[in-house]
C-alpha cells in the first residue's frame, strides 16, 4: 500500500504529470488519425525516452498507451473509420447512432465507457497482478486453439439472420490468414513471388481499406452535386448533452462491469490481444440484450467494445510486470523501454525498482481520469469540425487521411494497395451483404488457431484428446459449442413453438 | 440485378476460389498445406450452400429488389484515381500527388466552387502533411524531382 500511495505522490509532481497529460493528449490525437495507433507512437518515442528520468518516460509511454485506443473510437463514431484496430467494433452502433443526431451521446458513451473500464482494470492490475498472472501461465497450445474457437464462436451471435454469410466470411478471413509465412514450418504460401506478403496481408492498411475507402466509394456512388455541395442545407447536429445520464450509466452499468471483465480476462493471456476480448464483450453484450437491434446506434454497442478494449490496456501489463512476459505488442514495447533504462520486468521489478513497477501501475489509473474531460473535449471539437464540412471535402479529406495512413504503418506504398484492395472488397462486401466482422475476427484468430492446432498436436503425438484432457481448453471447447449452437436451438425452439400456437388454434 | 443472382454468381466465384486455393496449397509441404487444404475445402461446401439456397430459397421468395448498377460507373472512376496516385507517389512525391488526388475527388464529388477548392485542397493536403512528417516523423515519398 505504500508503495501505492508513492507512485501517486510521484504522479502529482508537476513534471511527472505535465509528461502524462502530454502522453494522453498525444495518444488521443494520434488515436483518432487512420493508421497511427499507440505501437507505431510508442515505437518512436521509446528511443526518445533513453534520456529521459524513469519517471517521466513511463508518464509519457502510459499515457499514450492508455488513449490512443479510445482516440480510435473518435473517427470510428464521426466517420466510420476506425482510428486504431481496437475500435473496429465501435464503428456497428457508434456511426449510426451519430447518423441519428446523437454523435455527442455516442461520444459520450464511449467516453464513460472507455475510463470505466480502464479504471477497472487499473484497479485490477493495481492489486490482483500475481493472482491473474499465475492462471496467465496455464495457457498453452490447447488453450489458445481452443480460445480462437471461442472467439470464433461469437460470430454465430453476431451473425443475426445472416448465419450462412457470416460462415463464409469467417472461412474467407481464415483463408487470408495463411497467406505468409507458415507459423510451424515457415513455409511461404500464397505469396505469389511478391515479398511484401511473407508476412501476411497487412492488418492495419486492410482496415483503413474495409471502412475508410469503402465509405468514400460510397459516397462516390451516390453522387448528386446539389446535395453534396449545400452545406447550409446539410443538418448539423447540435452536440449538447455528452455525459450519459444517471438512466443511461444505470443501463450500462452490466455491460461496463461484463466487458471490462471480459477485457481483464482476456487481456492478461499474452498473445491473446484485445480485438479478441472486444468481439466477446459485443457479443455478450447482443446475448443479453435480445430485445434490441445491434447495428442500429443501441447505446451497448458502443459501450461493450469500449469498455473491454480499455480494460485490455491494463490487463495486458500483468504478465509483463509481473513475469517478463509482454501480453501484446505494445507492451513488448514497454519491455524494450524499461531495458532501455535499465530495469529488468519481472518479479525481480517490483523488488529492485517498486517505485517503477508502481508508478506505472498507478500511472494508467490516473491517466485514465485525465482521458475522460480531454476525450470530451477532443470528441466534441473534432464533432463540430466533421459535421461543417460538405460531405464532397470531408471525403476527400478521408481519402487523403487513409492513403497517408496506410502508407505510414510500414513506410510502404505496398500497404496503399492493400488498402484499394480492401477498400473495392469492404464495397462489395456491403453490395452482397456480406458483414465485416467476421472477416476481421477469422483474420486475427487464423494464425493462432493454426498454431495452437499443430503444436498441440506435437505435444500429444497427434492426439485430438489433449484438448478435452485439460481443464480450461475443455470448458472453453464446450461454451464455444454452446455459443454456436444457441442461435439454431433458439430458431427451432420459436418454429415448434409457433407450430403448436398454430394447433391449439 | 436481383438478390438472388448476387448470391448465385457470389457462390460461384467462391467455388471457384476454393478450387484454386484446394489445388495450389495440396502441393505444399505437409504441414503447411493442411489448414488452407482443409479452410478451402470448407469454404467450398459453404458456397455451394449458399448457390443452393439463392436458386431454391431466395429466388423463391423474393419480391421485387432489382439494384440499379449504372452508380458503379463513379465508382470505378474513384477506385482508378487512387491507384493512379499510387503508382505516381514515387514519382512525383507525396506532396504533389496528393495535392492532385485531392483535387480530383473533390471536385469530382461535387464540390464546385473553384476558388475554394484549390485553397481547401491545399490547406487539407499541407495539415496532413504537417501531422504525419513533421509532427509524426513518418518519412513520406519524396519523388523523383525532390530526392537529393
Amino acid at each position: 500500500m505504500e508503495h501505492i500511495l508513492g507512485a501517486f505522490m510521484d504522479l502529482l509532481h508537476p513534471s511527472v504529470f505535465a509528461f502524462l497529460f502530454f502522453g494522453v493528449t498525444l495518444g488521443l490525437v494520434v488515436g483518432s488519425l487512420p493508421g497511427m495507433n499507440d505501437t507505431i507512437t510508442l515505437a518512436v518515442l521509446i528511443p526518445v525516452t533513453f534520456s529521459m528520468d524513469p519517471r517521466h518516460a513511463f508518464a509519457l509511454l502510459v499515457g499514450v498507451y492508455c488513449s490512443a485506443c479510445y482516440g480510435g473510437s473518435i473517427p470510428a463514431i464521426l466517420l466510420k473509420i476506425p482510428g486504431t484496430a481496437s475500435s473496429v467494433v465501435t464503428t456497428i452502433d457508434g456511426y449510426p447512432m451519430a447518423q441519428r443526431g446523437e454523435a455527442g451521446q455516442a461520444l459520450g458513451i464511449s467516453t464513460t465507457s472507455s475510463v470505466f473500464g480502464g479504471l477497472m482494470s487499473s484497479l485490477i492490475l493495481m492489486f490482483l497482478a500475481p493472482v491473474l498472472a499465475s492462471y496467465a501461465l496455464k495457457f498453452g497450445p490447447p488453450e489458445y486453439f481452443a480460445l480462437s474457437i471461442l472467439g470464433l464462436s461469437t460470430v454465430a451471435g453476431m451473425s443475426g439472420n445472416k448465419m450462412l454469410k457470416s460462415l463464409i466470411v469467417c472461412a474467407i478471413g481464415l483463408m487470408i490468414a495463411t497467406i505468409g509465412m507458415s507459423p510451424q514450418t515457415g513455409f511461404p504460401r500464397f505469396y505469389f513471388g511478391n515479398p511484401y506478403l511473407l508476412e501476411g496481408i497487412p492488418f492495419v492498411p486492410m482496415l483503413i481499406g474495409l471502412f475508410g475507402v469503402t465509405s468514400v466509394l460510397e459516397v462516390a456512388e451516390s453522387i448528386d452535386s446539389d446535395l453534396i455541395d449545400a452545406v447550409k442545407d446539410r443538418a448539423i447536429p447540435k452536440i449538447q448533452k455528452i455525459l450519459p445520464n444517471r438512466q443511461m450509466v444505470k443501463r450500462l452499468l452490466p455491460t461496463w462491469i461484463k466487458s471490462a471483465g471480459i477485457g481483464n480476462v482476456i487481456g492478461v493471456i499474452p498473445g491473446a490481444g484485445m480485438i479478441m476480448a472486444i468481439y466477446f464483450a459485443y457479443d455478450q453484450a447482443v446475448r443479453s440484450n435480445k430485445d434490441k437491434e445491434f447495428g442500429t446506434g443501441v447505446p451497448e454497442g458502443i459501450a461493450a467494445p469500449e469498455a473491454a478494449n480499455n480494460a485490455v490496456v491494463a490487463s495486458s501489463m500483468v504478465p509483463l510486470l509481473s513475469l517478463g512476459v509482454p501480453g501484446n505488442s505494445t507492451s513488448a514495447l514497454f519491455l524494450g523501454a524499461l531495458m532501455i533504462q535499465g530495469l529488468r520486468p519481472g518479479p525481480s521489478l517490483f523488488q529492485n525498482s517498486p517505485d517503477i513497477a508502481y508508478l506505472i501501475i498507478v500511472g494508467f489509473f490516473v491517466a485514465n481520469l485525465i482521458m475522460g474531460p480531454l476525450g470530451i473535449l477532443l470528441g466534441k471539437f473534432l464533432s463540430r469540425v466533421i459535421f461543417s464540412i460538405p460531405k464532397a471535402v470531408l471525403s476527400g479529406a478521408i481519402a487523403l487521411l487513409c492513403v497517408t495512413g496506410a502508407f505510414a504503418v510500414g513506410n510502404s506504398i505496398f500497404n496503399i494497395w492493400i488498402m484499394l484492395l480492401f477498400g473495392v472488397v469492404g464495397y462489395l462486401f456491403n453490395k452482397l451483404d456480406l458483414p465485416h466482422a467476421p472477416l476481421i475476427l477469422a483474420m486475427i484468430l487464423g494464425s493462432m488457431m493454426e498454431r495452437g492446432l499443430y503444436q498441440s498436436l506435437t505435444l500429444s503425438k497427434g492426439s485430438l484428446m489433449i484438448f478435452f484432457t485439460r481443464p480450461i481448453s475443455l470448458v472453453m471447447l464446450i461454451a464455444a459449442f454452446l455459443f454456436a449452437i444457441a442461435p439454431l436451438v433458439k430458431y427451432l425452439w420459436k418454429k415448434i413453438h409457433n407450430k403448436r400456437s398454430c394447433t391449439i388454434h | 440485378m436481383r438478390e438472388w443472382v448476387k448470391d448465385a454468381i457470389l457462390s460461384t466465384v467462391l467455388i471457384i476460389i476454393s478450387i484454386a486455393t484446394y489445388f495450389v496449397s495440396k502441393d505444399y509441404p505437409d504441414i503447411a498445406s493442411h489448414f488452407p487444404v482443409r479452410l478451402a475445402l470448407v469454404l467450398g461446401a459453404l458456397s455451394v450452400g449458399l448457390l443452393i439456397k439463392a436458386v431454391f430459397i431466395t429466388r423463391v421468395k423474393e419480391t421485387e429488389k432489382i439494384q440499379d448498377l449504372s452508380s458503379l460507373k463513379n465508382v470505378f472512376i474513384v477506385v482508378f484515381g487512387i491507384a493512379l496516385y499510387t503508382i505516381s507517389l514515387r514519382y512525383l512525391g507525396y506532396l504533389i500527388s496528393s495535392f492532385c488526388l485531392l483535387l480530383f475527388l473533390i471536385s469530382f464529388l461535387g464540390f464546385t466552387r473553384k476558388l475554394h477548392l484549390i485553397i481547401t485542397t491545399f490547406g487539407c493536403v499541407m495539415v496532413v502533411y504537417v501531422a504525419f512528417k513533421m509532427i509524426l516523423g513518418v518519412p513520406l515519398p519524396l519523388g523523383l524531382f525532390f530526392q537529393g
